[in-house]
This record gives C-alpha cells, sequence and structure tokens, in this order.
C-alpha cells in the first residue's frame, strides 16, 4: 500500500497578536542599563552605537542567542568581566545590582513573551538606552561649550 | 443689531476679555461636552457674553428695557463670566474621566460658588481697570455680575441660595440673571431647530419670540449665497439675527412679529442677484480665469462664466494669450514632436522658398494661433450645446458671424474661412493646413505684434458675438441654479413647496426607468444629470474617492454629478482662479455669536494680508520652527523682526501682479513715490533699500498672493476656506501629507477657536468632539495614539500640544533630510514607527558630528512629551 506522505504542519506562534507592549517594564530595563552604564568609563571615547553601548551591546546580544539559557548570574558574570577589560572605572555595588535587574527583566520577556514580541522587545531595549546615553553626551557637550563660552 | 451705542466701548472690552481667557487657557478647557459635541470654556463664554449682549440691544432697540452703559457692560461681564467656575482643574479633571467613561457626568450647575467666581473677577477687575475706559463702579458692578451669576440656573446649592438672600438684587443684576441665563441655555444647544424651542421663560424673555432658518445640507458657496437671501427676507420682517449654525440661523422677534413666511420667489430673486453682484462685479478677472478648462479637457469649463459680460469675455482672453500654448515657441528640429514634424512636413510643401530656420517660425506661431482657435471654437461648441431649441439654425447663424469678424478684422478672404474643418484640438494635421494658407493671406501676418493685436481683437470679438447670442438665447444659469436650491430650505417651507418638490422628484424618477435607475449625484445623493469634468472633481483619470472601491473611471464610466454640486466646484474653481486645492469647513463649536463672527473676519484679514509677522499657513515646516523654537508661540500679532516672506518671495509676488495687471516693463505704478523699475526684483530692491513703499492696494494684493488661501465667508454661518497650493511635497504619499495638513487644520482650529474640518468629511454627523478629526488611515495609527485621539479628533485641552507634537515631527524629518539620512518621501511616516534611539542612530551614523542638540529635542517632544 501505498504511504501518502504529508509535510509536517508549521507550527506558528499565535501569542504575538493578542499581546499587549510592555512599555512600562521595557522603560524600567532601559533605566536600570542606563545606571548601569554609569560605571562604564571606556579607554577611549567614540561616538559610535558600539562605543556608546559598550558592555551593554554585548549583553543584548548574548540574551538574543541565549547563550547562558535563564541563568541570570552567568549574564552578570560575563559583562561583568568584559566591563574589567574596557572600562577605566571598576564596577560598583549598585552598578552591578542595576545590571542583574536588568538581566531578570530580560529574561523575564524571554519567558512570557513571543520569539517574535521577544526580539523586538530587546532592539527596543538596545535603542532606548542608546537614546539616553547620547542625549547625555549631547548635554554634557552643550555644558562644556556654554563653559568654554 | 450692534446698535452703535457702545460700540468703541465692545471693541475694548471683548479684546481684553479674549485676552484675559486665552491668558487662562480657556480655550483648552472644557464648557459643553456630550456624546457628539464639545464646546472651549472660551468659546462658549464669549457666545454666552455676546449673546446675552445681541438680545438686550434688540430689546433696547424695541423699547422693551432701557439700556445705559452700565447694564451694557454687565451684561457682557455676566455672560463671560457664567461659566467661570469651571476653569478650575477639579471640574476638568472630572469632565476628563466623564469623557473617558471613568466617571459620572459632573454637575452642570453645582460649581458656580461665589468664592471661585471671585478668584476670577479679581484678576479680571485688574485688567478692566488698566485697560478700559470707563466711570462706572467697577467693584460694585462686579459684585453684582456675582450674584447674578451664582443664581443662574437651577440654584440647587445652598450656598447660591443664601447669597441671593444676602442683598437686595438691583434692577440690571435681575435682568443680566435672566437673560444671561436665556443665552446660556441657547449657546448649548446642538441644532438650531433645539435652540429655536428654547422655552421663553421669564419677565422680560416673555416677551420676545424666537425664528430660525435652516437648510438641509451644507454645500459651501451655493449655502453662503442661500443663507444671505434668506437673512434678507428675515431682516425685513423685522427679525434679527443673534445665532449661527452652519445650517441655519436663529433669529429673534417680538412676541407681535408672528411666524414668518418665505416668499419663494423673492428669494429666488434675491439669490440670483446675490451671486450675480458678487461674481460679475467684485470677481469678474477670477471667472474668466475659471472658465478656462484646459487644452487638453473640456475647454471651456464654465460658459455661463465666460459669457457673463463683454468684460469677462475681455479679461478671458488677456488671460488665453499669456498662456504657454498660446505664445510661438520656436524648437529646433530635434525639438519637435512627432506630430509637430508632420505639421512642419505639410507646411514646408508650402514654404519650398523659405529657409529651414524661418519655417520653423512658421510653424511655431501656427501652433499658437491654431491653440486660440481652438479655444475660440469650444465657446462654439458649449453655445450650441446650451441652447435649448433650433440648435441647427443657431449653429449656423453663430458661425457665419465668426467667420465673417474674422476675415473682416483679419482681412481674410471668407471663401477661405469657408474651407476650414471643425476646428479642435483633435482636428487631423493634413486638415489644419487649410486654417494656416488663410492665416497668411492676412496683410497683417508679416509683421507678428500687429498680427497678435488683430488675432486678440478678432477673437474677442467674436466671443461677445457669442456672449450676445449666449444671454438671448441659453436659459440663465444664476437663475436655474438659485432655483435649484430652494429644495435645500428645510424651513421655513410651505406644504405647496413640499409638494412641488415631490412632484418634481417623482418625474426625474419616472422619466429614470429605463433600465438603468435614476443616477445619483456621487456628491450629494441629489438627482445627477452631468459628467463630471476632470478639472472640477480631480485631475485623476482613473479613480476617484467618490467611486466604489475597485472602479475605475473611463469609458462610459464617469462621475455622474447633480447641476448643483457642478455649479458649486465652478464657483471653487473660480475663488481659486482655477488652481487646484484641497478644501476645509471652519465651523463654529456648537454655534457662532456676533462678536465671534466679527472675530472671525479679523482672524481671516489678518491671515490673508498677513505682511510675513508669522509663516503661511501652508508652509507648515515654518509653523514647526516657529512653535518649538518659542515656547510661549501665542499665535497673537506680534510685529515683525525677520520678515518669514523672503525678498525673493516678495519678488516673484510683485512681478505676478504686475503681469496680471499688465503693467509691462513699468512697474512705478505700485510703489510711492514712484520710482523707476522695470521688475519685481527692482521693486523688492527698492522697497529693501526703504526708498519706497508699495501703495495701500497694492501691498494687499502682494500679501494676499503671498498667503495662498482663499476664504469664503459671504454668510456668517460657516467659513469655507480653499488652498491654492498644498502643503505635499512632490509626490510625498497621501498618507504621509496628511500629517501636515492635520498640523494645517489644528493651526486653523486654534487660530479661529473652531471646529476645522475637511470638506468632505462627512458633517451629516454633525460630531464635533474637539478641535480637528484625525484621518482613520491605518498607517497613521500611531500618529493618532501620540495625540491622544481616542475619540478620532485632536480634543479641546490638547490642540497646543498637538501643534507642538506635530511640529516636531515635521522638522525631525527636515533634520533627517538636511542630513542625508532621510528614509525618502515617507520619511513621516517611517518616523511614526520608529524608536528615537534609531532615528538618532541613523543620523549620527551619517555624520560624525556630536549628536545634535536639536534633534534630540524634537525627538523628546514628539516621543515623550505628555
Amino acid at each position: 500500500m501505498k504511504v501518502l506522505k504529508v509535510r509536517k504542519p508549521i507550527m506558528m506562534e499565535t501569542r504575538a497578536t493578542d499581546e499587549t507592549w510592555p512599555t512600562k517594564e521595557i522603560d524600567e530595563t532601559q533605566a536600570q542599563l542606563y545606571a548601569y552604564l554609569a560605571d562604564f568609563v571606556p579607554e577611549k571615547w567614540g561616538y559610535s552605537k558600539h562605543a556608546i553601548m559598550g558592555p551593554v551591546g554585548k549583553l543584548l546580544g548574548i540574551v538574543a542567542a541565549s547563550k547562558f539559557g535563564e541563568n541570570v548570574d552567568s549574564y552578570v558574570g560575563y559583562i561583568a568581566n568584559v566591563h574589567d577589560q574596557q572600562s577605566k572605572k571598576h564596577l560598583t555595588l549598585s552598578g552591578m545590582q542595576s545590571l542583574k535587574s536588568s538581566v531578570s527583566n530580560l529574561i523575564r520577556f524571554r519567558q512570557n513573551r513571543s520569539e517574535r514580541a521577544f526580539l523586538k522587545i530587546l532592539s527596543s531595549v538596545d535603542y532606548g538606552v542608546y537614546y539616553m546615553k547620547v542625549k547625555e553626551i549631547s548635554e554634557r557637550s552643550e555644558a562644556k561649550k556654554a563653559r568654554n563660552e | 443689531m450692534q446698535t452703535g451705542l457702545f460700540q468703541s466701548m465692545d471693541e475694548q472690552l471683548y479684546g481684553l476679555i479674549q485676552d484675559f481667557a486665552e491668558k487662562r487657557k480657556w480655550h483648552l478647557k472644557y464648557a459643553k461636552f456630550n456624546w457628539r459635541s464639545h464646546q472651549s470654556l472660551l468659546t462658549h463664554s464669549l457666545n454666552v457674553a455676546s449673546l446675552s449682549s445681541s438680545i438686550l440691544d434688540f430689546l433696547n432697540k424695541k423699547e422693551l428695557t432701557k439700556v445705559d452703559e452700565k447694564l451694557h457692560l454687565q451684561m457682557i461681564l455676566t455672560g463671560f463670566l457664567h461659566d467661570s467656575g469651571k476653569e478650575s482643574e477639579l471640574f476638568q479633571k472630572a469632565v476628563k474621566t466623564f469623557l473617558s467613561g471613568d466617571g459620572p457626568e459632573p454637575l452642570d450647575f453645582g460649581h458656580q460658588q461665589e468664592k471661585e467666581i471671585y478668584t476670577v473677577i479679581e484678576s479680571l477687575k485688574n485688567d478692566i481697570s488698566e485697560r478700559l475706559s470707563t466711570s462706572i463702579n467697577l467693584k460694585d458692578m462686579l459684585d453684582e455680575v456675582v450674584w447674578s451669576v451664582s443664581q443662574l440656573g437651577q440654584r440647587e446649592d445652598s450656598a447660591a441660595i443664601s447669597h441671593g438672600f444676602k442683598k437686595f438684587p438691583s434692577r440690571d443684576a435681575v435682568i443680566c440673571k435672566e437673560i444671561v441665563h436665556f443665552a446660556d441655555v441657547l449657546s448649548s444647544k446642538l441644532t438650531v431647530e433645539d435652540a429655536a424651542t428654547t422655552p421663553l421663560n421669564g419677565s422680560i424673555i416673555s416677551k420676545l419670540s424666537l425664528v430660525y432658518s435652516k437648510v438641509s445640507t451644507v454645500r459651501g458657496v451655493l449655502t453662503h449665497f442661500l443663507h444671505m437671501a434668506i437673512d434678507e427676507q428675515f431682516e425685513e420682517k423685522g427679525f434679527v439675527a443673534i445665532q449661527w449654525f452652519p445650517e441655519g440661523t436663529v433669529y429673534v422677534g417680538t412676541m407681535s412679529s408672528g411666524s414668518p413666511v418665505i416668499d419663494q420667489n423673492r428669494l429666488i430673486e434675491s439669490v440670483k442677484m446675490k451671486m450675480r453682484d458678487i461674481l460679475n462685479k467684485d470677481h469678474s478677472r477670477q471667472i474668466a480665469k475659471a472658465a478656462f478648462g484646459g487644452l487638453t479637457q473640456q475647454v471651456i469649463a464654465a460658459p455661463e462664466f465666460l459669457f457673463a459680460n463683454d468684460e469677462t469675455v475681455s479679461l478671458f482672453w488677456q488671460f488665453i494669450s499669456k498662456q504657454k500654448f498660446a505664445k510661438p515657441n520656436i524648437k529646433s528640429m530635434k525639438e519637435l514632436s512627432d506630430s509637430e514634424a508632420k505639421v512642419l512636413k505639410l507646411l514646408s510643401e508650402q514654404l519650398k522658398n523659405e529657409e529651414e530656420s524661418s519655417k520653423l517660425v512658421y510653424l511655431a506661431r501656427f501652433i499658437a494661433d491654431f491653440n486660440l482657435f481652438i479655444v475660440l471654437f469650444a465657446a462654439r461648441k458649449q453655445l450650441i450645446e446650451n441652447v435649448l431649441d433650433n440648435k441647427k439654425d443657431v449653429e449656423y447663424e453663430i458661425t457665419r458671424k465668426i467667420k465673417e469678424i474674422i476675415a473682416q478684422i483679419l482681412r481674410i478672404p471668407i471663401e477661405s474661412i469657408d474651407g476650414w474643418p471643425e476646428i479642435a484640438l483633435q482636428t487631423k494635421t493634413e486638415k489644419r493646413l487649410s486654417v494656416a494658407r488663410s492665416f497668411w493671406q492676412s496683410p497683417y501676418y508679416d509683421n507678428l505684434e500687429a498680427w497678435r493685436v488683430k488675432l486678440m481683437e478678432a477673437l474677442k470679438k467674436a466671443t461677445i458675438e457669442m456672449a450676445r447670442t449666449w444671454r438671448n438665447l441659453v436659459p440663465d444659469k444664476y437663475l436655474k441654479i438659485s432655483n435649484l436650491l430652494m429644495a435645500d430650505i428645510t424651513y421655513p417651507t410651505t406644504p405647496g413647496t413640499i409638494v412641488n418638490e415631490v412632484e418634481k422628484l417623482n418625474s426625474v424618477i419616472a422619466e429614470g426607468k429605463s433600465g438603468h435607475g435614476t443616477p445619483t449625484c456621487q456628491k450629494c445623493g441629489g438627482v445627477a444629470c452631468l459628467e463630471a469634468q476632470a478639472k472640477l472633481f480631480g485631475m485623476s483619470e482613473i479613480y476617484h474617492d467618490h467611486l466604489i472601491a475597485g472602479e475605475r473611471i473611463g469609458g462610459g464610466n464617469k462621475l455622474q454629478v447633480c447641476e448643483l454640486c457642478e455649479f458649486e466646484e465652478k464657483l471653487r474653481s473660480m475663488f481659486l482662479e482655477g488652481g487646484n486645492s484641497n478644501s476645509f469647513y471652519v465651523f463654529p463649536q456648537l454655534s457662532l455669536s456676533r462678536r465671534r463672527q466679527v472675530e472671525w473676519q479679523s482672524t481671516i484679514n489678518h491671515i490673508e494680508y498677513n505682511d510675513g509677522e508669522f509663516p503661511s499657513l501652508l508652509r507648515t515646516w515654518q509653523w514647526a520652527e516657529a512653535v518649538i523654537s518659542d515656547a510661549s508661540f501665542s499665535f497673537s500679532h506680534k510685529s515683525p523682526q525677520n520678515s518669514y516672506f523672503s525678498e525673493n518671495d516678495r519678488a516673484g509676488a510683485i512681478q505676478y501682479i504686475a503681469d496680471t495687471d499688465n503693467l509691462g516693463n513699468d512697474l512705478s505704478p505700485m510703489i510711492e513715490p514712484r520710482l523707476d523699475a522695470e521688475n519685481g526684483k527692482a521693486v523688492g530692491a527698492l522697497l529693501k533699500q526703504g526708498k519706497c513703499r508699495l501703495t495701500e492696494d497694492y501691498k494687499r494684493r502682494v500679501n494676499k498672493f503671498l498667503n495662498p488661501l482663499e476664504f469664503v465667508y459671504l454668510s456668517p454661518n460657516f467659513l469655507l476656506v480653499l488652498t491654492k497650493g498644498t502643503v505635499a511635497e512632490k509626490e510625498e504619499p497621501e498618507s504621509s501629507s496628511e500629517i501636515k495638513w492635520t498640523l494645517f487644520r489644528s493651526l486653523l482650529a486654534r487660530l479661529f477657536y473652531a471646529t476645522v474640518v475637511p470638506a468632505n468629511f462627512e458633517i451629516s454627523e454633525k460630531a464635533s468632539l474637539g478641535y480637528t478629526p484625525l484621518s482613520s488611515n491605518l498607517n497613521l495609527r500611531t500618529m493618532v495614539e501620540k495625540l491622544n485621539a481616542k475619540r478620532g479628533w485632536i480634543d479641546i485641552p490638547d490642540v497646543e500640544r498637538s501643534i507642538r507634537k506635530l511640529s516636531s515631527l515635521i522638522l525631525i524629518a527636515r533634520e533627517l533630510s538636511n542630513a542625508k539620512a532621510d528614509y525618502g518621501r515617507a520619511t513621516l511616516l517611517h518616523l511614526l514607527k520608529e524608536e528615537p534611539g534609531k532615528v538618532l542612530h541613523r543620523l549620527t551614523s551619517k555624520s560624525k558630528e556630536t549628536p545634535p542638540k536639536k534633534l534630540i529635542n524634537l525627538l523628546d517632544i514628539w516621543y515623550y512629551e505628555k
């Protein structure tokens, strides 16, 4: 008897359509990462996104790739190591706390959201932190200009 | 009517209270709110003040009450302050909670506490004593105002009742209380019939009667004419208009005035005369321009305009002679199109002895002359089509006359003209040759200038002859339109009129049973009897918003419209001098009072003749700059430090006006003292050096040209705004330009303190939930969310915030474009969806400098400002 082969059905996520955008939690995560970046003083300043984001860029990349699954400490440890190698200033306790809270939030996003929504959230956090940092740089540069005048 | 007695005081007083209300942000606060209409505290307070004053003036005129300066002033102030308690944050918050569905409806009368009124009055007292010249004891009068306000309406709170017993009220305070309460009720009504049926309770008010007029639909310019004519009849019968709605007017009379009956024949005559007076006398130049459709469209779009009188004919040919197609355009052999090359080939056979260059001159001259004849014969075609009887005879007669005139003026043998083909754009090339041959027989042809003069004379004379025939044989269009307009009147009307209308409709339906049904007008739903012209109803040949989705215009599938809608479009085109435009209505929030009407007129003058103290409204990016750079940008009239119009703008406008007036190379009549100036640039330079100034008339015309908006405000009921141009960039997507139009409408709404809607907005819903509605286009969903427009409208408290946000968005797009980091034509649409960080990154990745503070500020406003 001839067996009729049927293609394996493609499963689609249905969560995405009824998900609400977690604006508040995203803002919170952004603020935590921004607070952490106060501890990050690079050897050399640059204005590229890569330079401005410092270890946060790295963190978002490894969270997206799920490098350490849902282990918050592993992510924090990894970034703390990167921080030590790149920053002139050591990671403070409050910086560490901000970093940890933000990673916990990111892991929570991964658990509670669809893959599609999670990647969108990560992108939003990424550019949110970038925006806050650039704004800070711009304000500092304006203030410096004003002082020189 | 304004009695004139206190006119100068009124000017001062209304200016003062409007400034006061603006300062306290009353235009951003609710006074009236329900599911279909919202009104700001500023509009409501000024309306009640003005309406109370109008009623008092009427009572004075009819000697029903004696009015002195104190009572007049007190009435306006009581009206203005009657809802002042509503400015409290608590009340406004309660309204917002109610409107969002989270709370109960705030009580309308329970908040006019004496204490709250005093806080407002104390502040107003200072302004009045500083700016108003009056001998009245302000303190005593304002005490009486407080008494009247706290006693208004249902006295359901004990504080008001106890205040009522504290002091014996003066006669003036009692009169103010009664009239202001009545005016408040009138001003709160949603429709004209509701307002006119307000109960007339009270010792003074009961001496009055209210009547109203109403039309079924607001068409635009035509409805203005109708309102004006109805108003005239009411006023003749002793009624005075006191309150205006877009669809109708409320009039006040005395108890003995009875009910007005409209004399339909007189009304028709009146509408006709008004049209004739306004159009033929005041706008003959615009009429002449609007008569022309386009060489490739229906050439004569409005023959009734062209043949209106001899002056329009003359202005029409003046306008046509300046068109590009009417001027010889000498090209090289390579530049010739196929059809031009074909004509040249034919001409060359007749011009064997001529050199190539002179053949090209002959060709260019012939093409231009032939185009002029296309226009002339298109006018003849319209004449014949519109004559009702004996078309053949008329055609023969008028063609003979045209030929005779041409032969006589150009001195061409008439036999040569007899051999001409039917002249039109489609006339075959080989047949055109006979026309060229005739031209060459004229003794004037060798001298280009003399030929053109004679040619224009012939064309003008032939058209005047046609105009004479038109006036004799074609039914008066204005009369016909006036007759049709009568069906729009819904009140007052007689049973006979209704029966007539039903019979007329029945006959149309009976005639229409040909298997295709009765075609209905795509615009108003009336009986359609005309095919829409591209020039009037949109330039697209394939699609129109009024068609069913998926349908296309073409072949036999044309838009069908009724005669009224077609004529309305012609009128709009006339006001725009033939250009294309977007049209908007400015409607009052609920209704309009006499004072607000004066304010509207003054705002119109200010915008139309703006000398550069603020940007032209169509330059939305300049407005955006102004709004963002000056946080206190108050829309009030500021003396210009730097004009928003550049020297080039001004020179271009001067040159255009000079060309319109045929000033040639001598522009000295435009300036005082009359210095030598040969073109717009020279005048501009002289003006800049301060050596002269434009004469008052030319200054107005130049400013009007620089502010390309046309305000049609013939009756006070509503305002039609036509834009000569667009806010959109070239090839910008419609949804992207809609963002700019939203800013444009918001600005207009803010300037007029009124509701601004696009002209195609479904006004039958008669909902006005704020300042302006937002588009339901899905691409613009984020914009609607950002502007907090939950009900699809820019809410009353949000108008300035929305203007600021939209301005920032437009400037972000400009910043990106300046840094060559934009997203192309749809930058604005992209920005709606993009994260601010991404936008910033896009810009910083293009330029290596530190991120611009300006862009960050703008992004902050658009994305984060609450």
